[in-house]
């Protein structure tokens, strides 16, 4: 008979499997919980986060406030240099830069095939450079000759289509990455002539309201389409600064009454707080498995216990203590895998049903689980096991 | 002397009494391949003797060495390999396994160490000590007459330099218990191995066994 079926056969009369029971869903709630807050923590970083580098930086978008005058006037009040200069003195302020709009008309056409009329729309470009630009697509650019103009959309672009358009007219709701696959005719018209290119959109940003083109392409279109000797007018400004001390503009805002892109601050507020909810549940999950894991312990401690005589006698037989301290820690290990397998695939099930929910609202989430999901829920009970393993060890 | 025991000033702790013949406090080396009676007039600290011969028992005073090695600060994995290796002994209380047979108790090593219980002729000792019919009977319904010969047969399959018997003839009448008697006698001096034996009947005490007084 093997050591694991006479093991078996002295000390698992010793068990209660009740008890066991309530550990084991503990310790299952507790890394399903844990799973899900690191799965989803994921989620939401690739699906609104900025990207690494921008780690503790904000971008401010301002503007002067839009009044009676400019629309008497028919212009913007444009930033002076002295206004820029005024931002840029703030300690806080890593970077200003401004956005350049078109001078020419764009005229942008979609054709569905030849049986159907396709969409004709007026649109209007704006340029940045491109260091405030979140989420760089890598086909971002433009050479002078190149036929094909690549388009940044705002996110909220396809959200304000697949809400309030397309319900509307019937349409069909389109995913971002359905959109990155048409081609647009633009045809672009200015005091001096005509050009035709063709447009695709290559990324969508979180931080930027407007339909962007490379800052090279804007700067010579411009120039060959409606030369002029003005002075460029800066309209809008975007800002990096240090998040952390952010209060020095808000207040130089307020000052000299501009206005800002607060709703976006609201979202980065939105985000914080999820971020927050995340962590807390993360918090949970590791409470709930740290009490599981001590109601599995004092299981495993009484069930030795329970079975003092036959692990006194086998030491007394001479039977090695390795073989007891084994029976226990692989049966532990044993539940605990499945526990691993069980709680990701549930963690799969649901990020699965959620994906397709969420499909349907143009948010692109990928299948499958984050890895690093299951390394926390492995590396979770693997200290719990380890815990465990030393005790037993030191007991017997 | 090779897989000999000293004991070097050894006295349980607490002890009201000492009889200043006793093996308790002195120097006194226990030979391998010799056997020993232990003999206690006031009928108690025998399985004391036995548990600190074993390492189960730490409540003593003094000096206890095994083969040369000093074993007071032993750890439980070094007494486990001693009594794997060296010691094989019948405890008072027998330690059997009540839900195993006969067979699984006294084949108990084999699951655990390299042991083989078929080298062993477990069916000729089980014959002589008359408990061959009970081989496939859980332990819970033996007689402790037999659990006490089950408990025999399995000390003496293995391998071993010491056999230790706890009053290991209590509840076997005369027959049975000569049998036995000779059974261990026979395999220790085979095997050239020392012998402790604890509550041994006047009538069978020979003149090559040595006296503990306790």
């Amino acid at each position: 008979m093997s050591s694991k079926r006479i093991l078996h056969k002295l000390l698992s009369k010793t068990q209660n499997p009740k008890q066991l029971i309530g550990g084991i869903a503990g310790t299952f709630i507790g890394v399903l919980l844990l799973s899900l807050a690191v799965q989803i923590y994921f989620e939401y970083k690739s699906l609104f986060k900025e990207p690494k580098n921008d780690f503790g930086k904000q971008y401010i978008i301002i503007n002067k406030k839009i009044s009676a005058l400019n629309t008497l006037s028919g212009g913007i009040s444009a930033f002076s240099a002295d206004d820029i200069e005024d931002i840029k003195k703030l300690p806080s302020v890593q970077n200003v830069g401004s956005f350049t709009a078109n001078r020419f008309n764009v005229l942008a056409e979609l054709s569905m095939g030849n049986y159907s009329p396709g969409i004709r729309t007026e649109l209007f470009f704006e340029a940045v450079d491109d260091r405030f630009i979140d989420n760089l697509p890598e086909d971002w650019g433009w050479k002078e000759g190149q036929e094909s103009i690549p388009l940044i959309l705002p996110a909220d672009f396809i959200n304000l289509y697949n809400f309030t358009f397309a319900p509307a007219r019937g349409l069909p709701l389109i995913s971002p990455n359905t959109i990155k696959m048409a081609r647009f005719k633009l045809r672009l018209t200015g005091g001096t002539g005509l050009k035709e290119y063709s447009g695709r959109v290559v990324g969508y940003s979180q931080r930027l309201n407007s339909v962007l083109v490379p800052k090279n392409f804007m700067d010579i279109t411009n120039n060959a389409l409606s030369p002029t000797t003005e002075k460029e007018k800066k309209g809008r400004l975007i800002v990096e600064i240090d998040q952390s001390k952010s209060g020095e503009l808000y207040k130089l805002i307020k000052e000299k009454n501009w206005e800002t892109n607060e709703s976006r601050l609201m979202t980065s507020k939105f985000a914080f707080l999820l971020e927050m909810i995340l962590v807390a549940v993360g918090i949970l999950g590791i409470v709930i498995l740290f009490l599981a894991f001590f109601s599995t312990i004092l299981y495993v401690l009484l069930s030795i216990n329970k079975a003092k005589y036959e692990i006194d006698t086998l030491l007394l037989l001479g039977v090695p203590r390795k073989h007891i301290i084994n029976w226990y820690s692989v049966n532990i290990g044993i539940i605990y895998t499945v526990i691993i397998v069980t709680s990701s695939a549930l963690v799969w099930f649901i990020k699965s049903m959620v994906a397709d929910y969420l499909g349907k609202f143009g948010f692109n989430i990928t299948a499958g689980i984050n890895p690093l999901t299951i390394i926390s829920a492995v590396a979770a009970l693997s200290v719990v096991w380890l815990i465990q393993y030393l005790s037993i060890r030191k007991l017997s | 002397m090779e897989d000999s025991f000293i004991l070097n000033q050894v006295k349980p702790n607490p002890i009201r009494i000492i009889n200043p013949e006793s093996v308790w406090n002195q120097q006194i080396e226990l030979e391998c391949g010799k056997f020993y009676q232990v003999i206690s007039p006031s009928g108690s600290g025998k399985s004391t003797l036995i548990g600190i011969l074993n390492g189960y028992r730490k409540d003593f005073e003094g000096e206890i060495s095994f083969n040369g090695k000093p074993l007071k600060n032993a750890g439980v994995d070094e007494w486990v390999s001693i009594r794997n290796q060296k010691i094989s002994t019948v405890y008072q209380d027998l330690k059997l396994f009540d839900e195993l047979t006969m067979q699984e108790n006294i084949g108990i090593l084999d699951s655990f160490t390299p042991h083989k219980t078929e080298e062993f002729p477990i069916g000729e000792w089980s014959s002589k000590l008359k408990i061959e019919e009970k081989m496939d009977t859980k332990a819970r319904f033996l007689s402790y007459g037999q659990k006490q010969r089950v408990a025999i047969i399995r000390a003496l399959n293995r391998n071993f330099r010491w056999l230790m018997l706890d009053e290991p003839f209590s509840h076997l009448d005369s027959e049975n218990m000569e049998a036995a008697r000779l059974l261990i006698t026979e395999e220790c001096r085979r095997r050239n191995a020392g012998l402790i034996i604890t509550g041994l009947d006047k009538r069978f005490v020979q003149n090559d066994f040595i006296s503990l007084i306790i």
